[in-house]
């Protein structure tokens, strides 16, 4: 008897496919050009994502959304703009990269081809329908990150990040997987599509072992994306990896994560829906709080993005939460403020560690607030009103892009009546706003420790990212219909 | 069916023939009398070159590692044989695609001399 | 055969196991171990589950865990190998440049 293979449905994946193919040939090309020749490899990776991008577009207009490979990938709007997001955060990163790990002498190594196979799994992330190829492109993403945090080797604080990275994760991934062992259990399936059906009307809500299941992805989830209280791994991690790969799985891993998070919340366990937003509510509330709160005392710039960035995670969550499929107007005005919110936090979160790499010297990373960012403004002013824009975006004042971001969330908490988490969440916001401003004072007040150096010149590969940052963050803020409406497009997750 | 049990008894044999033939050429062909190796606890016949407690080279992790990484593909192989037949050319080209993107890994190992022990 | 209860509390203890180890252990190839433990448990139950309920999914499952976990252990040994050779310690009380 034959069996009769799925469907080859080589186009859905494109985009995929695109950049691990890509991944492969930059690998090779690595073993035979000269050392100097290295940064042509940024060059090509940084045309892979680009092509990818393009795939993504014709993918949009194209056959979306359809099942592909036995219902394991959703092709769908809202899997192409979470993947353009990432593919985005990737390009931008890559630029930021090339001129970085020649100054730093990091070497190239193998630093391209990695960062390729983790947007690869980044991308299959955002399209994974099944909890299988969930792990694996959890899998794919988390291996390379882990080798790049580290890829400042005989450095003690890139090992040291890596480690503490690699057991957290991988811890992470064990709840994960148990989790979705004891799911499997009570529903006998791990395909979304299939749980949602099997839940449906079924008596299975109440099943513990479904419950304890949830739970323990909930958590796994929560590593994942440096929720508190699973978030003490995030600063050590942030503060060791080389900047440029920083910026990278700041942007990236968020983006990509909350994107399978929101799949799987909304696409698989709609019927679920009481017992996973009361747990995200609870751990947004912590992690609105303590994020914000720890990034105040934080003297090195990367602890504290790092602790601010678990506090943009909260904000996101918070959307999340909203997300009552069965309520269609809520669940749209929350479901399209996370992706809003994801694409503003690239921009704005990629653009203040570009100037972050801006300023790095081969000796010294420069990245003490009091020391190194006083008086910024003398002597390097388009530096410093650059890191300006992105910090008041990050605080969330008017005209930039982190207002809107934060205005759609907080509206559309109220709407699915959960104020208290708009309450909090605009009262962190103003106490966020503290460490915030104190950069944007340190520079434009301050007295500068390096007056008598000269400033060094910005590469064109970085001038370009805080361009692009730089528009991005307040053209959003000022006319935000374009992207809007672009997120409001991808709303459809597939549930066919 | 007792039948079915032939296979276990020429397996059965062969094994007994094996060790009899290398017992027997041992005996016919093995140097005679004592020498240092012999007079050792756990002995095997080899004089050791060294103590055994000593910090292995770096190389070794190296090598474990590459081998557990291609040797643990080789568990999707043996699913995939049971059904090749009923697969069909798609399970062929399948495989081949599998197959190939081990190979770059491997190529890559290669070239940067992760094999080679010197 | 053994009733289904009996698998379960087994990969649930296994799992506590490894997950305490990972908590209360400082050798990182212990807390390695450790989550070893933690896959494998689950590995365990997605098998017993699968015989349960007569599916084939369950085991193909577990293969591709086993071989997600090879990857890490492969990854996680090169990181530790690469931290021994700069400090010959792998304690990870010893690894703390970063505090905050």
């Amino acid at each position: 008897m034959e069996i009769a293979p799925p469907p080859f449905d080589l186009g859905a994946i494109a985009p995929f496919l695109i950049v691990a193919v890509g991944a492969m040939i930059a690998l090779l090309a690595d073993l035979f050009i000269p050392p100097a020749r290295r940064p042509a490899l940024g060059y090509f990776a940084l045309g892979t994502t680009l092509v990818a991008i393009g795939a993504c577009v014709w993918l949009w207009g194209g056959a979306v959304p359809r099942l592909a490979f036995a219902n394991m990938i959703a092709v769908d709007r809202f899997g192409l703009f979470v993947t353009i997001v990432t593919l985005i955060g990737a390009a931008l990163s890559i630029l930021l990269s090339v001129d970085f790990l020649q100054e730093q002498r990091l070497g190239y190594g193998e630093y391209f081809p990695l960062m390729l196979f983790t947007v690869s799994g980044m991308i299959l992330l955002a399209f994974a329908n099944d909890l299988i190829t969930f792990f694996i492109a959890l899998e794919i993403l988390s291996l390379g990150l882990y080798i790049l945090a580290g890829s400042a080797r005989g450095r003690a604080v890139s090992q040291e990040s890596a480690i503490k990275y690699f057991l957290l994760g991988s811890f992470s991934f064990g709840f994960l997987v148990y989790g979705t062992s004891l799911i499997y259990g009570a529903t006998g399936t791990t395909n979304f599509t299939a749980l949602r059906v099997a839940l449906e009307g079924s008596g299975l809500t109440d099943n513990p072992l479904l419950l304890a299941g949830l739970a323990l992805v909930l958590v796994g989830f929560a590593f994942k994306l440096a929720l508190a209280p699973f978030h003490m791994w995030t600063p050590d991690v942030y503060s060791g990896a080389p900047t440029a790969v920083t910026a990278f799985m700041s942007v990236g891993t968020k983006v990509a994560t909350f994107a399978a998070l929101l799949r799987l919340v909304t696409g698989a366990l709609p019927a679920l829906y009481a017992d996973w937003s009361n747990a995200l509510f609870a751990l947004a509330i912590v992690t609105m709080i303590l994020g914000n709160l720890a990034a105040i005392t934080q003297r090195n710039i990367k602890r504290m993005l790092a602790y601010s960035s678990i506090g943009q995670a909260g904000y996101v969550l918070v959307a999340v939460v909203a997300s009552d499929t069965t309520q269609p107007g809520v669940n749209d005005a929350a479901q399209s403020s996370v992706l809003f919110y994801l694409l503003a936090y690239t921009f704005m979160n990629l653009g203040a560690f570009a100037v972050v790499v801006a300023l790095a010297r081969p000796d010294d990373e420069r990245l003490d607030l009091d020391r190194d960012y006083a008086g910024l403004a003398r002597r390097q002013p388009l530096l410093a009103a650059a890191m300006a824009v992105f910090m008041l975006s990050l605080g969330g004042i008017p005209l930039t892009a982190g207002f809107m971001g934060k205005l759609l969330v907080f509206r559309a908490a109220i709407e699915a009546g959960y104020w208290p988490l708009a309450v909090v969440g605009v009262l962190t916001s103003a106490v966020a706003l503290a460490f915030y401003l104190r950069v944007v004072v340190r520079m434009y007040a301050g007295e500068s420790r390096h007056a008598e150096e000269r400033p060094a010149r910005v590469p064109v590969p970085l001038a370009v990212v805080l361009a692009v940052c730089l528009v991005a963050t307040i053209q959003f803020g000022i006319l935000p219909a374009i992207p809007l409406d672009a997120a409001r497009g991808a709303l459809t997750i597939t549930a066919p | 069916m007792l039948s079915s049990y032939v296979p276990v008894l020429v397996l059965f044999l062969l094994a007994a023939g094996l060790a009899a033939l290398i017992l027997g050429l041992a005996q016919i062909m093995g140097p005679r009398g004592l020498n240092a190796g012999a007079e050792d606890p756990y002995e095997s016949g080899i004089v050791p070159t060294e103590p055994a407690r000593k910090r292995f080279p770096v190389r070794f992790a190296l090598v474990a590692m590459l081998f557990l990484v291609f040797d643990i593909e080789a568990v999707f192989f043996y699913p995939w044989a049971v059904v090749f037949k009923r697969l069909g050319v798609f399970g062929l080209v399948e495989m081949f695609l599998f197959i190939g993107i081990l190979l770059v890994g491997y190529i890559y190992a290669y070239k940067k001399g992760a094999l080679n022990w010197e | 055969m053994a009733p289904l209860a009996y698998y379960f509390i087994l990969s649930a203890i296994l799992f506590t196991t490894g997950v305490i180890g990972v908590l209360i252990r400082k050798n990182p190839l212990i807390m390695f171990m450790s989550i070893e433990l933690m896959l494998n448990s689950a590995n365990l139950s997605f098998a017993s589950f699968a015989r349960y309920r007569n599916g084939l999914d369950g085991q193909v499952i577990a293969f591709f865990i086993m071989t997600v976990a090879a990857a890490e252990v492969v990854v996680g040994l090169a990181i530790i190998v690469s931290i021994f050779r700069t400090r010959a310690s792998v304690d990870v009380d010893d690894v703390n440049t970063l505090k905050g």
